[in-house]
């Protein structure tokens, strides 16, 4: 493959792609990938056969299970692989392994927003479509940045915006679409829930609630108006550093609005409060009704190109496709009914929680599919140390990321343009993905690796598809929302968004227009919690994490492109012209930033981009790792991490002769030359 | 320059893919169109109502990726394509002005020429405008201009049995024909060619802003607000560089083949990348946003350019405008440039008081 062009009839891209998609071809390309499956001796990796490796693995899988028990093992599924890979990922877990401890990186991502709105709402989806955004008055970003991350929902804010809509951004720093709208909140970072709470306490107070939506759809909303009543707009300003007038401002524009569009992101999630977060955002989108209709909506804004997919096929630990609850006996029933096997009825590990428990000597055996955790999980260290402690770790991947190096067996997994199967983008919408080149090398589907390591542990006919499509025949027959679909349907018109069945036979733009699934939609009252770490004498500043427009999560794709990883110099640290002068650092001068978890080197960026007191990096570079830095901390739900709010140190560096020593720093030193050399067969 | 009546264009396709790999705009199952490979069996009918597909043809010679030499330990050796004998069936005039601009632009580039050498250009006329072309106003259609094609399929106006006309440009392209046997075209087909191509014009829709914009740009009267509050909401998506069929900057990049031998390979590069013009320490002349905005729309309607190339860069395809998720395309950035006094540019407003809201009542 050398080139892509977008689609110009399609309802999502319409002819546009980012940087990134445009270098596509560059990702995929053969030079970096593994060609064969690699099994490490002795610390070094050689080639080997598939029987060979998925023996190994058979081998080692059933020694743990025998020894420990089946919740010593544990899968990460592939937010960038198919819901027909991903699907066959929780079978393989749940049937083959014995275990629920199936989870992907939605949990350090968008998994507050499952939890949240799945209590509130009954659906943790983005409830409305993409062009929605061009049917609203009013559009909220709450703690996004979407033209970086989102570059085509940011294109399309901003045309809407030119057309006349109103922009709202809530975002600690001055971000592209702060810049263009109408109104900035610049809040403290981690203080959503005060600033959500004192805008409903002004909507309550003013009157702007929409009182017919919340009487007919909702259920009681007194106990959250009395709970809102303690956050006046002296309190919130105290909290939030936003002035009252302008808190006033923006609830009256969002609450006032005829269709108001709502969409968040990480600013949202990633806290200790990531699932309070959202519900306070629920609760805001709740009382001024809009939701349920065009232009409306509360949407998640979800990052991979199949991370909902990978949530619907079921591979977290709580459910299986289609949200259905793994602790319930009849769901258990109707899966083992349908597989013709035992299930698991222990509760499963999070993706948090298997590394937790490998620290502490329960968690054995790991199968990691198309994931990095060593540069995009908390606590860099952490992470490395609990890989260490398992017993057994099996990485499947496109090329020798830093988390393969950790492995014991590599398996090389096929690019998303060397298979069939389908994804699911953030408006529901599930697409056919058509195989354009073949297979490289001796690399495999993920469906296929579990389907042939289901046959070496026994238990072959459980997943002895032929192809793609057989899975999502057999996922379609086991749930709700996506029943009425097949790759036929699918094929016309640029695919159907779910739910797609009898009741919704041409799959569903919008949610909850009727009915919510739960009936009435649920108040939630929510308190505002600070962070878990906040800066103090020893580390005075706070650290949050960005995405790039040019990379993409750890950048083992993105950063094969020779334009791509020109435009980004690596990991700088954005500071504030203020805090720069303080600390006597120049721009571009080598600094040192270190934290509790551990120290990284780097040269300072300075901009008024980020508020003072906030410096802010990027995660996608492994030799400037930001998550070497960032805390650990988790959500009491849903065990997200608190990527967006450290406590940080920063100190120049006068030690440095050259601007390549200062980039790759002491312990920064890139191990990819090292991996490189390996995976070339 | 000769033309000659012809019944049937398919029968001209098959005669030309007996002995040349020949391309055609096709739309494909998912809907796009684009440019497929055609064999001489194909009796698909030749369909020149398909929407400009949204990459130009300048790939077939500027390609995309392009290995160009590569050292082997001892030395450095010549990587040049090998390439087959191309027709291009149906090339609409803007890519033909284009590719033709281009020529000039890769006059000495052996890996451009090489392609271009070994490929015939059947270009066709448009009978009507595109969705988001203004060929007319930078005189890049709606028909073949003659110097651009090898050969051009335009309208035989008033003859039912032979409804197109087949202008062969060059004597080379004669030979082509081989054995197909044509009869002359009426005389007078030029000068009704000429009239015919009038009344497409006259259907396009008004494009005066373009005219403005143009002006505005040569003479200087864009401030660097109004520039920067453009280049403000540019991503650097570099789509409207790789849609655009007269861009031609690349990058060089290096890898090992297969054999362990370092290949230097060039790929379509963007002057909207910030990193287009970074140099050593930091130092970059294009920085903002604003003036690599400039910068391109410079390249694309300065006067400055006509002595080298005799016209201008912008070939009225209007595909920027449709790739752009920004909303800095051709159209937008010409109305905005021609309407720059009473355009607000958008400014931040955190001190900014909203417009007074109406309350549900409809009260003010």
């Amino acid at each position: 493959m050398i080139g892509v062009e977008p689609l110009v009839d399609h309802p999502v891209s319409r002819g546009q792609l980012c940087a990134k998609g445009w270098s596509t071809a560059f990702g995929i390309d053969g030079g970096h990938r593994v060609k064969s499956p690699m099994i490490k001796e002795h610390g070094q990796f050689r080639p080997a056969s598939w029987n060979e490796a998925l023996g190994l693995i058979a081998e080692n899988f059933s020694g743990i299970a025998d020894q420990f028990g089946s919740d010593a093992l544990g899968v990460i599924s592939s937010a960038r692989a198919t819901n027909e890979d991903n699907y066959a990922a929780q079978k393989f877990t749940r049937a083959v392994l014995g275990t629920n401890n199936i989870d992907h990186c939605a949990r350090i991502c968008h998994s507050p927003s499952v939890a949240g709105l799945k209590q509130t709402l009954g659906s943790g989806a983005m409830s409305n479509s993409i062009d929605d955004v061009e049917r609203a008055d009013v559009i909220v970003v709450f703690g996004a940045d979407s033209t970086e991350s989102h570059p085509i929902i940011g294109g399309r804010i901003i045309r809407a915006k030119l057309r006349g809509a109103k922009l709202i951004v809530v975002d600690p720093r001055k971000t592209r679409l702060a810049e263009l709208a109408d109104i900035h909140l610049q809040l403290r970072l981690g203080t959503n829930i005060a600033l959500i709470n004192g805008m409903l306490n002004v909507i309550f107070s003013k009157g702007w609630q929409d009182s017919d939506f919340i009487a007919s759809r909702c259920e009681n909303v007194e106990p959250l108006k009395h709970h809102v009543s303690d956050y006046n707009l002296e309190r919130v300003e105290e909290i939030t550093g936003v002035p009252g007038e302008l808190v006033t401002a923006a609830a009256q524009m969002y609450a006032t609005a005829d269709a108001a569009f709502l969409a968040y992101g990480m600013g949202i999630t990633q806290y200790v409060s990531g699932t309070n977060n959202v519900i306070a955002i629920s609760n805001l989108v709740l009382a001024c009704g809009q939701i349920g209709r065009p232009g409306t909506g509360v949407n998640p804004l979800r990052g991979q190109n199949n991370v909902q997919g990978a949530c619907d096929m079921g591979c977290l630990p709580n459910v299986y496709p289609d949200y259905q609850d793994a602790m319930s006996a009849e769901v258990q029933q109707k899966f083992s009914d349908a597989w013709g096997v035992r299930l698991p009825s222990r509760p499963g590990l999070t993706s948090l929680g298997m590394s937790a428990s490998a620290l502490e000597g329960r968690f054995q055996g790991l199968l990691l599919m198309g994931e990095d955790p060593v540069v995009t999980d908390p606590d860099q260290h952490q992470v490395k140390r609990a890989l260490r402690a398992m017993d057994f770790v099996v990485v499947v991947e496109l090329s020798m990321t830093e988390t393969a190096l950790c492995a014991d067996v590599v398996l090389p997994a096929v690019s998303f343009a060397e298979k069939d199967g389908t994804f699911t983008n953030c408006e529901r919408r599930v697409q056919l993905v058509r195989q354009a080149v073949a297979p490289l090398a001796r690399a495999k589907a993920d469906w296929k690796i579990l389907s042939e390591l289901a046959a070496y542990m026994g238990k072959a006919s459980l997943m002895g598809w032929s192809r793609p499509e057989e899975i999502f025949d057999e996922m379609a027959g086991l749930t709700s929302s996506f029943s009425g679909m097949s790759y036929e349907k699918l094929a016309k018109d640029n695919g159907l968004q779910w739910p797609c069945n009898e009741e919704h036979p041409d799959g569903s733009p919008y949610l909850h227009h009727g009915q919510f699934s739960i009936g009435r939609a649920r108040f939630i009252p929510v308190r505002q919690t600070d962070p878990a770490e906040i800066p103090d004498k020893n580390y005075p500043l706070y650290l949050t994490t960005t995405r790039l427009f040019f990379h993409y999560g750890c950048g083992s794709m993105t950063r094969e492109s020779p334009l791509l990883e020109r435009e980004t110099p690596v990991g700088l640290l954005s500071i504030h012209p203020r805090d720069a002068e303080q600390l006597q650092v120049g721009d571009g001068m080598p600094i040192t930033v270190s934290s509790r978890r551990g120290k990284l080197d780097t040269c300072a960026h300075i901009t008024d981009q980020v508020p003072e007191g906030v410096v802010a990096m990027p995660y996608h570079f492994r030799e400037a790792p930001s998550n070497i830095l960032t805390n650990n901390a988790q959500d009491p739900v849903t065990k997200m991490p608190e990527l967006k709010a450290c406590a940080v140190k920063v100190e120049p560096r006068n030690d440095v002769n050259s601007p390549h020593e200062a980039q790759t720093g002491t312990n920064g030193v890139s191990t990819k030359d090292q991996g490189e050399s390996f995976a070339r067969i | 320059m000769r033309a000659f009546k012809l019944e049937s264009v398919e029968a001209l396709r098959r005669q030309l893919a007996e002995k040349h790999c020949t391309y055609e705009v096709r739309r494909s199952e998912d809907g796009a169109t684009g440019w497929q490979r055609v064999d001489a069996l194909d009796c698909q009918p030749f369909d020149a109502s398909l929407p400009l597909p949204i990459l130009s043809s300048k790939g077939f010679f500027f390609a995309d990726r392009d290995p160009l030499y590569k050292y082997d330990g001892q030395a450095f050796k010549d990587i040049l394509p090998e390439v087959e004998p191309k027709v291009l069936f149906g090339v609409k005039s803007c890519d033909l002005v284009a590719i033709n601009y281009q020529d000039q632009f890769f006059a000495k580039d052996r890996h451009y020429q090489e392609r271009r050498q070994k490929t015939v250009l059947v270009g066709v006329d448009c009978q009507s405008p595109c969705d988001k072309g203004f060929c007319p106003k930078v005189d890049a259609g709606p028909y073949v201009r003659d110097h651009t094609a090898d050969m051009i399929l335009a309208a035989n106006y008033g003859d039912l049995d032979f409804p197109w006309l087949l202008v062969v440009v060059n004597e080379e392209s004669l030979e082509l024909l081989g054995d197909l046997e044509l009869a002359p075209a009426a005389e007078g087909w030029a000068e009704a060619r000429a009239h015919g191509e009038k009344a497409v014009v006259a259907n396009f829709p008004p494009q005066d802003y373009v005219d403005v914009g143009i002006k505005c740009i040569n003479d200087g009267s864009i401030s660097s607000e109004e520039w920067q509050g453009i280049g403000t909401q540019c991503m650097s998506c570099s789509g409207c560089t790789s849609v655009c069929p007269t861009c031609s900057c690349y990058d060089t990049y290096e890898y090992d083949n297969e054999s362990g031998e370092t290949v230097t390979a060039r790929c379509w590069d963007s002057c909207q990348f910030e990193s287009f013009q970074r140099a050593a320490g930091n130092v970059n002349p294009s920085q903002d946003s604003g003036s690599r905005s400039k910068r391109f729309w410079y390249h694309k309607f300065s006067d400055d350019f006509l002595p080298e190339f005799g016209r201008y860069g912008c070939v009225g395809c209007g595909r920027c405008e449709q790739t752009c998720p920004s909303v800095v395309g051709v159209h937008t950035v010409m109305h905005r440039l021609a309407d720059a006094q009473s355009i607000v540019v958008i400014q931040s407003s955190a001190s900014t008081k909203p417009a007074a809201q109406k309350d549900r009542d409809g009260n003010q």
